[in-house]
C-alpha cells in the first residue's frame, strides 16, 4: 500500500473520470466481468503449465492482474503488482504494440514488489490505437542471483545481497526481443535456463490475455466496456464503504508486532508497528511494509519421503494442545517424527522459537516452534537457527510447528465443543481443566468422555475471579515475557 | 414376434440420469437402432431400468429372448457421494498416522494465494472414528514391525459397537506388500462379521498415503449402495433378462461385469458422464472430427470433456465433489449452468444467471406445476427457439407463464439511468451470458490442459445443448458445432460401443541406471496376468483380449509424474530406453519442454490395461438425397434485437448432404438444434448435424 503523500509534482498517471461515459448495459456488465474474471484464470493456468519453476509449478507462487487505463486493479481473485511504475517511465502515449515491460525493483516500482525474485511482466492492451489496459504477471522465480541460491539471505544487509534489481525496463519494443536485457538477466541467475523459460512463459500468457482483453472492446466498444470496468469499481467501493467502513469506530488505532532474530544480530524482539487512523469516510495506515511471507518448502506425504530419503516417519499428526486456547481455539500445529536411518545432519531455520502466534481479546498464544532430538530417553532441544546439528542413526528429529492463537476467552467455549476436542485429542483433559475450565468425567472408551456441568460451572466461575480481566487485547505467551526479562526486549524499551 | 427360433441380437444400453432414463437398442445384424425415454425412478432406479428395458423391447416388437446383452450406466454411487450425508464410516491406519485425512496434503489446494479464502471441507471420516494399529513396513515392503493384531481386534469391536458398518484399512506402504492389511481384514471379519471393508492395498496399490486413503474410502462408502442396487436390478430384471449379460460402465470409460463393479465400486463414480464421453468420440470419428470438447447440457449442469485424436482424455487425479479418487477417470468437467439454471437478481442488483437451478423439479416456470422464478429454459421458450411442447409434443409448456416472470425481473433490473428492458432483450441477454459464460469455461478447462480450443470442434448434446452450442463455438471460434443423432440418447449409445476394461498398477520406484529389466518384466507380467484373469473369469475369449502397458514417470527431483504408454513386446535394456524416450517426449508435449540427457528419470507406478474387445454398433448411413430440405413449418424466433420468419425442419426428414442456410430450428425427439444467423448447417452421410460459421 502506498503511503499518501501531499507532492507539488504533476502525476504521471491519467485521472480517472468521476463517472463513466455511458450508462452501463446490465447484460454486457455480467459477460464482462465473467470474462475478467475468466481471462485472468486462462493466463494462471497458461503459467502453471508451461512455466519451470517449482516455486510456480507446485507451489503456486504467482500472480496474475488485469487493470484499466488508470492502473486500477479490475479483479480481485488475489493480491498482485500494478503497471504505476511502468506508466510512471513510459508514458502511455508512447507505447506500441507489441510493447512488453519488465521489472523487479523493489524501491522503483511503486512499492508494487515485494523481493527480487518476483520478477514482473506488463503488456499493455491497444485497441483503436491507444492504451485501454494492462496484462500483468510476476512470479516468484527461483533465483535471480546474489549472495545465496534462491535469492532470499535470511541475514542480508541491503537489497544488493538478493540478487539482480531490474527498474521498468522494455523487454520487448514492438514485438522485437531487447537481448541487451536478456543476456543481463541470465547472466545473473544461477539458473539460467529455468529462469529466460519462466519469463517466456509469463510474457506469453500475458499477451494471450492481452489479446482476449482486446477482443472484448473490439466486440462492445470502448466506451461500454469502461462503463463495465467502472461499474465493477463503484461495486467494490460502495461494499467497503456501506459494509466495511461502519463496523469501525472514528479513532487511531496502533498495532506491534515481533520477530525474533533478524538473522544476523544476537536474537532480540524486533518491533513492527502499524497505525491506523479511521476519521469520518477515510481510512490512513501509517505503515512499516513487512516481507511477504515465503510460501515454506513443500510438504512431502510420508510414503513418498521415505522412498527419497534415509528416513522413517514415525508420525505425522497434529500436535495436541499447540493451539492457543480461546472461545474460538487456534488451529494446531504439526508433530512429525522423523528417525534417521543413517548418520546426518539437521538444520532448522524457524522463528516463533520463543513467542507463540498471539491470541487476540482473551484469547492465549498457541504453542512456540520446537525441534527436539530423541535418542532413547533423553532428548536434546535445539533452537530456532541451527545449521547442521549431527543426528545418529536411529534418533529422532521431532518437530512441534507453531499453533495459532486463539480468539476470546476460553473460559466462553462451548464445553460440548471442548469436550469433543479432547475426544478427538485436539486438546488434552488436563488442558481441558487447566485452560478452559471443563472438567470431563472418562468413561469407558476414548470417545466416552462427558462434561461435568456442576464441576465446570464452578471451574470457571472460580478462575474468573482469579484472573479477574487483565483486559489485554493480545497474548504473546510466556516466551515474550522471558524475552523483556532477559533485556532481549525492543529497543528504546 | 416372438419365436422360438428368436436368436440374440440385440444390444441394449441404459443410462439413467436424474430425470429420465435413455435406452438404446441395437440390432447386431442390420445395425437398425430404436431409441426410447422413460421416467426415472429415483428412489428405486432399477425400476425405471427394467420399464425402459421393456418398453425398447415392445418399440421393436421383440422378445426378451432376442435380447444379446445389456449395458448400463448408473449414477448410484455418485448421488451417494454428492447428495447422501456420508457417515457410519471408520478408517483404520498405522500407529502415529491418526491425522492422515486432517492433514492431507499439508498443503492448501492452489498453493499460496488461496489461503486467505480456502475453507477446509469436512473430513470424511471424524477423527474418532480412525484407529491406530502398531505394525510397520518399508517403502519396498520389508517388515520392521509386525501387525499389532490386538490393536486391530480392538479397532474392530469399537466400530461395531458402534454401528460404524463401513471400515476403509491404509496402512503404510501397503501397496508394497498387502500382507498386513490382509491380515486386518481376516480379523476384522471375525469380530465384525457382515461389516463392509475396502483394502487401500486393492484399491489403490500406488504410494502417497492420503490419496489411497481417501479413495479406499470412497471405495467403501459406495460399496453397500452399488451392491444393493444391483441386487435390486437382478430381481427386477427377472428370468429370462437375468440370465444375459450385464455390463457396468466405468469411469475409465470401460465397461466390468456386475460382479466385478460390486469389488471395487469406486470405478463407477462417473458411470454416466464417462459413457457420454465414449458416445461422442465415436460420433465425432464417424463425422470426420478427432479434435473435439464436448458439451452436455442437462437440467441443473453440463459437463465439457476433451477428446483428442479421436480418444477422451482420462486422468488419474479426477475427483468426484470434495474428494480426490485416484484412479483412471473420463477427464470431465462439471460446469452449474443448464437449462433449468435460474435468472435472478443479486444484493447489488445485477443480473445474474444461475448457478441456483429449478432442475427437473419444480422446473422453468413454462413446465407443467414449474416453478416461479424464470429459467434459462423459460428464455429460450420466449424467443422462440424451443418448440412450445416438450418430448414430442409430450409435455405443453406455457409461455405466458416465462413471459410473466421475466417481465417482472425487467422491472426489478431496471435503473434510473437504465429503464426496463423488453421481455424478449432480457430474454436475448440471460441466453448470452449464459454462452459467454459456458465460452468462458471451455476456454479454461482446454488452456489448462495446453490445448488452444480454436482447433477444436464443439460437440453439443443432452437435452439443454444443442439449442445455444452453435453461437458458444462461434464465441470461441471453433472450428465447428456438431450435433449428433438423437443427441438427448448419446449416453446410452455410448454404452453400446464400449469395450471391457479392466486397470491394475503397482508401485515401484526405481531410478533408470539402476531399474533391472528383470524386475520390470516379473511387475508388468504379474499386472497382464491380473488383467487377463479378471478379462477371462468374464467370459471374454483370448482373441478379443488387448493388454496396454503405461509408467507412471518423472525427473528426479519432480514431485508428480507424467503418465506414458509403455512399448509392448520383450522387455530389456531397450525397452527402458524407449520408455525413457516416450517420457521425455510426452513431458515436452505436456508442458513445453523436456531434460532429455540432462536429467536423470525415474519410474514410479506401472500399470497395465487390459480390454475386452465388442463389436461396435455401426451408425447406418441415412438413406434420400441432399438438397435444400423442406421445412416443415415457420415460426418467429428472436436473434440479435428482432423476430426473424424462421424455418422449422424435422430432423428425421433431412436427408445426406443436405444444406440449410441460418436462422433455422431442426426438432427432433427430445432436442432442438438452433442454426443462427449466418451459420450453416450441413447434414453427413450419417444423419450427424455439422454448423459452421459463415463468416469464415
Amino acid at each position: 500500500m502506498n503511503v499518501h503523500s501531499e507532492t507539488a509534482r504533476a502525476s504521471p498517471w491519467p485521472t480517472p473520470p468521476q463517472r463513466a461515459a455511458a450508462a452501463v448495459d446490465p447484460i454486457v456488465l455480467q459477460i464482462v466481468e465473467g470474462t475478467l474474471n475468466s481471462i485472468e484464470a486462462e493466463i494462471e493456468y497458461a503459467i502453471e503449465r508451461t512455466a519451470r519453476s517449482p516455486m510456480i509449478r507446485e507451489a503456486h507462487d504467482y500472480r496474475v492482474g488485469l487493470f484499466d487505463r488508470y492502473c486500477r486493479k479490475l479483479t480481485g481473485r488475489s493480491y498482485s503488482a500494478m503497471p504505476n511504475a511502468v506508466v510512471r517511465d513510459f508514458p502511455p502515449e508512447t507505447m506500441r504494440p507489441g510493447d512488453i515491460f519488465l521489472m523487479n525493483d523493489t524501491y522503483l516500482t511503486e512499492g508494487s514488489i515485494g523481493h527480487l525474485p518476483d520478477l514482473c511482466s506488463t503488456v499493455p492492451v491497444f485497441h483503436d490505437g491507444e492504451v485501454v489496459a494492462y496484462i500483468q504477471a510476476f512470479g516468484h522465480h527461483d533465483d535471480i542471483g546474489g549472495r545465496v541460491p534462491g535469492s532470499m539471505p535470511g541475514t542480508a544487509r541491503s537489497v544488493f545481497e538478493e540478487g539482480l534489481a531490474v527498474p521498468p525496463v522494455k523487454l520487448y519494443s514492438e514485438g522485437a526481443r531487447n537481448e541487451a536485457v536478456f543476456t543481463i538477466v541470465k547472466r545473473n541467475t544461477r539458473v539460467p535456463e529455468m529462469l529466460a523459460a519462466d519469463i517466456d512463459s509469463e510474457v506469453q500468457a500475458c499477451v494471450m490475455g492481452a489479446r482476449r482483453m482486446a477482443e472484448l472492446f473490439a466486440r462492445f466498444g470502448t466506451a461500454q466496456v469502461e462503463a463495465c470496468f467502472q461499474a465493477i469499481l463503484d461495486r467494490c467501493r460502495d461494499i467497503y464503504r456501506d459494509e466495511l467502513l461502519p463496523k469501525i469506530a472514528d479513532g487511531e488505532y496502533i498495532w506491534e508486532d515481533y520477530v525474533e532474530h533478524d538473522g544476523v544480530s544476537a536474537p532480540r524482539l524486533h518491533k513492527l508497528a502499524l497505525k491506523m487512523t479511521k476519521r469520518g469516510g477515510r481510512i490512513t495506515l501509517d505503515f512499516t511494509g513487512t516481507d511477504p511471507q515465503s510460501p515454506g518448502p513443500i510438504n512431502w506425504p510420508a510414503e513418498f519421503t521415505e522412498t527419497r530419503f534415509p528416513v522413517l516417519v514415525e508420525k505425522l499428526a497434529l500436535a495436541t494442545d499447540s493451539a492457543g486456547a480461546g472461545k474460538r481455539r487456534g488451529g494446531l500445529g504439526y508433530d512429525k517424527h522423523y528417525r534417521a536411518l543413517v548418520d546426518c545432519r539437521t538444520i532448522v531455520t524457524a522463528d516463533r522459537v520463543r513467542l507463540g502466534c498471539y491470541g487476540v481479546n482473551g484469547g492465549k498464544a498457541g504453542a512456540p516452534f520446537s525441534v527436539a532430538i530423541l535418542s532413547g530417553s533423553n532428548v536434546r532441544f535445539l533452537g530456532g537457527l541451527v545449521d547442521g546439528e549431527p543426528v545418529a542413526a536411529g534418533e529422532v528429529v521431532a518437530v512441534r510447528t507453531t499453533g495459532g492463537g486463539g480468539w476470546g476467552d476460553p473460559l466462553e467455549r462451548e464445553p460440548e465443543l471442548v469436550c469433543e476436542d479432547v475426544i478427538e485429542g485436539r486438546v488434552s483433559p488436563h488442558a481441558a481443566r487447566d485452560d478452559y475450565g471443563v472438567v470431563l468425567i472418562a468413561g469407558r472408551d476414548a470417545d466416552h468422555w462427558q462434561i461435568d456441568a456442576a464441576a465446570t460451572a464452578a471451574r470457571r466461575g472460580k478462575m474468573r475471579g482469579e484472573h479477574s480481566a487483565t483486559g489485554a487485547m493480545i497474548d504473546r505467551g510466556p516466551g515474550y515475557f522471558e524475552m523483556l526479562k532477559e533485556g532481549a526486549g525492543p529497543k528504546g524499551v | 414376434m416372438a419365436q422360438a427360433e428368436a436368436h440374440p441380437r440385440f444390444r441394449i444400453g441404459i443410462d439413467t440420469g436424474g430425470t429420465f432414463t435413455d435406452i438404446v437398442a441395437v440390432d447386431a445384424g442390420s445395425g437398425a437402432m430404436r431409441v426410447t425415454k422413460v421416467s426415472s425412478t429415483p428412489s428405486n432406479p432399477a425400476i425405471g431400468l427394467v420399464r425402459g428395458v421393456h418398453q425398447v423391447l415392445a418399440d421393436m416388437e421383440a422378445d426378451v429372448a432376442e435380447v444379446a446383452g445389456l449395458a448400463h450406466g448408473t449414477t448410484v454411487a455418485t448421488n451417494a457421494l454428492l447428495q447422501g450425508r456420508i457417515d457410519g464410516l471408520g478408517l483404520i491406519v498405522t500407529e502415529g498416522f491418526r491425522h492422515i485425512l486432517e492433514i492431507a496434503r499439508q498443503a492448501v489446494p492452489e498453493g499460496y494465494g488461496n489461503s486467505y479464502f480456502w475453507v477446509k471441507p469436512a473430513r470424511i471420516v471424524p477423527l474418532r472414528y480412525v484407529r491406530e494399529t502398531g505394525g510397520r513396513l518399508d517403502f519396498r515392503g520389508n517388515e520392521l514391525r509386525p501387525l499389532d493384531e490386538d490393536a486391530v481386534r480392538t479397532a474392530a469391536r469399537f466400530f461395531r459397537n458402534r454401528d460404524i458398518g463401513a471400515i476403509g484399512v491404509c496402512l503404510m506402504h501397503s501397496y508394497a506388500n498387502p500382507a498386513h492389511e490382509r491380515r486386518a481384514t481376516e480379523i476384522i471379519a471375525q469380530e465384525y462379521p457382515g461389516c463392509t471393508v475396502s483394502l487401500s492395498c486393492e484399491v489403490l496399490p500406488e504410494y502417497r498415503e492420503y490419496e489411497r486413503a481417501v479413495t479406499t474410502l470412497v471405495d467403501v462408502f459406495v460399496k453397500p449402495h452399488v451392491a444393493r442396487y444391483l441386487r435390486r436390478v437382478d430381481e427386477a430384471l427377472g428370468a429370462g433378462l437375468r440370465e444375459r449379460p450385464f455390463l457396468v460402465m466405468q469411469s475409465s470409460g470401460g465397461v466390468a461385469s456386475a460382479d466385478q463393479v460390486v469389488r471395487k465400486p469406486i470405478t463407477t463414480a462417473l458411470s454416466g458422464p464417462a459413457a457420454g464421453a465414449i458416445g461422442s468420440a465415436v460420433i465425432a470419428r464417424i463425422a470426420g472430427f478427432h479434435n473435439v470438447v464436448t458439451l452436455d447440457a442437462g437440467g441443473t449442469s453440463t459437463d465439457l470433456c476433451l477428446i483428442e485424436g479421436g480418444e477422451p482424455h482420462l486422468t488419474n487425479s479426477g475427483t468426484v465433489g470434495p474428494f480426490p479418487v485416484r484412479i483412471p477417470m473420463i477427464d470431465i468437467e462439471t460446469i452449474g449452468t443448464g437449462g433449468g439454471s435460474i435468472a435472478w437478481i443479486s444484493r447489488e442488483g445485477e443480473l445474474k444467471v444461475g448457478p441456483k437451478s429449478a432442475g427437473a423439479e419444480p422446473g422453468p416456470m413454462c413446465y407443467p406445476n414449474g416453478g416461479s422464478e424464470p429459467t434459462i429454459t423459460d428464455a429460450n421458450l420466449v424467443l422462440g427457439r424451443i418448440p412450445p411442447s416438450l418430448i414430442g409434443g409430450g409435455v405443453p409448456l406455457d409461455v405466458s407463464r416465462s413471459r410473466t416472470g421475466l417481465a417482472a425481473l425487467a422491472v426489478k433490473l431496471a435503473r434510473p439511468r437504465t429503464p426496463a428492458m423488453s421481455v424478449e432483450a432480457l430474454a436475448h441477454g440471460i441466453i448470452e451470458i449464459a454462452n459467454w459464460s459456458q465460452a468462458n469455461r471451455i476456454r479454461q478447462m482446454t488452456i489448462q490442459r495446453g490445448i488452444d480450443p480454436r482447433g477444436f470442434a464443439l460437440l453439443s448434446f443432452g437435452g439443454a445443448g444443442p439449442a445455444q452450442s452453435a453461437a458458444v463455438m462461434e464465441l470461441i471460434g471453433m472450428t465447428a458445432c456438431i450435433v449428433p443423432p438423437n443427441p438427448g440418447n448419446l449416453s446410452a449409445f455410448g454404452l453400446l460401443a464400449v469395450d471391457w476394461r479392466t486397470d491394475h498398477i503397482v508401485t515401484r520406484v526405481m531410478q533408470q541406471d539402476a531399474a533391472d529389466p528383470a524386475t520390470v518384466a516379473t511387475l508388468y507380467g504379474r499386472l497382464e496376468e491380473e488383467a487377463i484373469d479378471t478379462l477371462r473369469r468374464n467370459g471374454i475369449e483370448a482373441g478379443r483380449i488387448r493388454l496396454q502397458r503405461q509408467a507412471d514417470v518423472r525427473y528426479v527431483g519432480q514431485s508428480m509424474e507424467v503418465r506414458v504408454d509403455a512399448p509392448s513386446g520383450a522387455i530389456d535394456a531397450s525397452f527402458l530406453d524407449r520408455l525413457a524416450d516416450a517420457f521425455h517426449a510426452a513431458h515436452r508435449r505436456t508442458f513445453g519442454y523436456d531434460y532429455a540427457g540432462r536429467q536423470k528419470i525415474e519410474f514410479v507406478n506401472m500399470c497395465v490395461s487390459g480390454f475386452g474387445l465388442i463389436e461396435r454398433p455401426q451408425l447406418p448411413k441415412l438413406g434420400g438425397a441432399g438438397g435444400a430440405p423442406a421445412a416443415i413449418g415457420h415460426r418467429s424466433v428472436y436473434f440479435e434485437g428482432a423476430f426473424r420468419d424462421t424455418p422449422v425442419y424435422r430432423r428425421g426428414a433431412l436427408a445426406p448432404a443436405a444444406h440449410i442456410a441460418g436462422p433455422a430450428i431442426v426438432e427432433e425427439f427430445g432436442s432442438t438444434t438452433v442454426v443462427f444467423p449466418g451459420q450453416r448447417l450441413e447434414v453427413d452421410p450419417h444423419g450427424v448435424l455439422i454448423i459452421r460459421s459463415g463468416i469464415r
